[in-house]
């Protein structure tokens, strides 16, 4: 259907504002939630504050409050954004490594959550570290994501000759010891440890499926080939 | 809290075999945590954020103390040689997780004939073998006084 005389014209003149209103809106979000990331990072969830947030965000209250009800909700967002990139760079990882063996498969997931804590380690400790200092509000969702890589490594029973014996809590223990040793540097500021953690964590995810000799092997591939910068490209 | 910490992590230090002082140190950690649910709340409250502490409490003797003899596995006749710190770390820190992953999925910890044996299975499998770790499966929970007669301490 044509639009009328003039009609057309208003709203094409109106589409611009529309847009700048909206990204403009969007820019002091991504402001906001950067800002309380690093002041989480910086002086831990309970010492920051409303005002420092939009000290830092450069941004008034008013704003502030348009966007979220308080700090808590604030910081939930932050912290299901983490989440959300997080999730979407291993499946990216493990998109590109379909049909590789599983081993392969699992040490692309741990190179990608690696890169991912690596590419922002300020916004990845608040989120990780300081989350369980929130409250009730976030312990469930904080407990999912430590429990998310649980199901490909569960994959691995299939494969493993020791497939009786191995415990029904295997899985949540082997992925919830990864995360604490990766953020055990983040805590600490050690951030490039990371990196070299990778191939011990494989081999450390890997050996109670496929035992020591072929979860070795599996390490020495990934020193060889390094799989973070893999699942890196295969994220981006 | 503090008090009982120091009272404890002295009587499990004995002369005993490297599994038997791991499988004593989990059960009196997991009965610890089941004593006291404000007490289990608080730990694994800050052992989730322990060193972001600038005070690090009782979570940091837990963990440190636990770190430490996991990782003298290395010294088991079986361990492999290329065995990293790093396995004792991720050892320690999967099973802290896994307790704090139960109280907040189920709002309390498993029982421990049932997550203790599991725990051990994996803690001892990469230092003594399939054989050692499937073994840890069939051991049963020490009596309820068990660290009492843990006196005779190796110093």
């Amino acid at each position: 259907m044509r639009a009328l005389p003039g009609r057309d014209s208003r709203s094409r003149a109106a589409a611009p504002a529309d847009v700048t209103r909206e990204s403009a809106k969007a820019d002091q979000r991504r402001r906001i939630l950067r800002a309380t990331g690093e002041l989480v990072a910086e002086r831990g969830y309970d010492s920051v504050t409303v005002e420092l947030i939009v000290k830092r965000a450069r941004v008034s209250y008013k704003t502030f409050y348009a966007h979220f009800a308080g700090k808590e909700e604030c910081f939930l967002e932050l912290f299901d954004e983490t989440m959300v990139q997080t999730r979407a760079a291993i499946e990216a990882a493990l998109a590109a490594q379909a049909g590789a063996p599983w081993p392969r498969q699992v040490a692309a997931a741990l190179g990608a959550l690696f890169d991912v804590l690596l590419a922002d380690p300020l916004i990845a400790r608040a989120s990780i570290v300081e989350a369980p200092t929130v409250g009730p509000s976030i312990i469930e969702r904080y407990e999912r994501a430590m429990s998310d890589l649980s199901p490909l490594l569960r994959q691995g029973r299939e494969l493993s000759p020791y497939r009786d014996e191995l415990p029904e809590t295997l899985e949540d223990t082997l992925a919830g010891g990864v995360l604490w040793s990766a953020y055990q540097r983040l805590i600490v500021g050690q951030d490039a440890g990371i990196e070299s953690l990778l191939p011990d964590a494989i081999e450390f995810v890997l050996r109670p499926y496929l035992g020591e000799e072929e979860a070795a092997k599996w390490a020495r591939s990934a020193r060889e080939q390094p799989v973070a910068g893999e699942a890196a490209s295969a994220a981006s | 809290m503090e008090t009982r910490v120091d009272e404890l992590l002295p009587r499990l230090d004995t002369a005993a075999p490297w599994r038997d002082r791991v499988r004593a140190a989990l059960y009196a950690l997991h009965r610890f945590l089941a004593a006291d649910e404000r007490a289990a709340d608080l730990l694994l409250a800050e052992l989730a954020g322990a060193a972001a502490d600038a005070d690090p409490p009782v979570a940091e003797r837990w963990t440190g103390y636990l770190f430490d003899l996991i990782d003298e596995g290395r010294e088991e006749p079986t361990a492999p040689a290329g065995l990293a710190r790093m396995t004792a770390e991720a050892l320690g820190g999967g099973v802290c997780t896994r307790l704090y992953a139960a109280i907040v999925r189920d709002g309390r910890l498993p029982d421990e004939a049932e997550i203790v044996p599991e725990l051990m299975y994996c803690v001892v499998l990469p230092y003594c073998g399939r054989d050692a770790a499937r073994e840890e499966l069939e051991v049963s929970p020490p009596a309820p006084g068990f660290l009492e007669p843990l006196h005779r301490t190796r110093h």
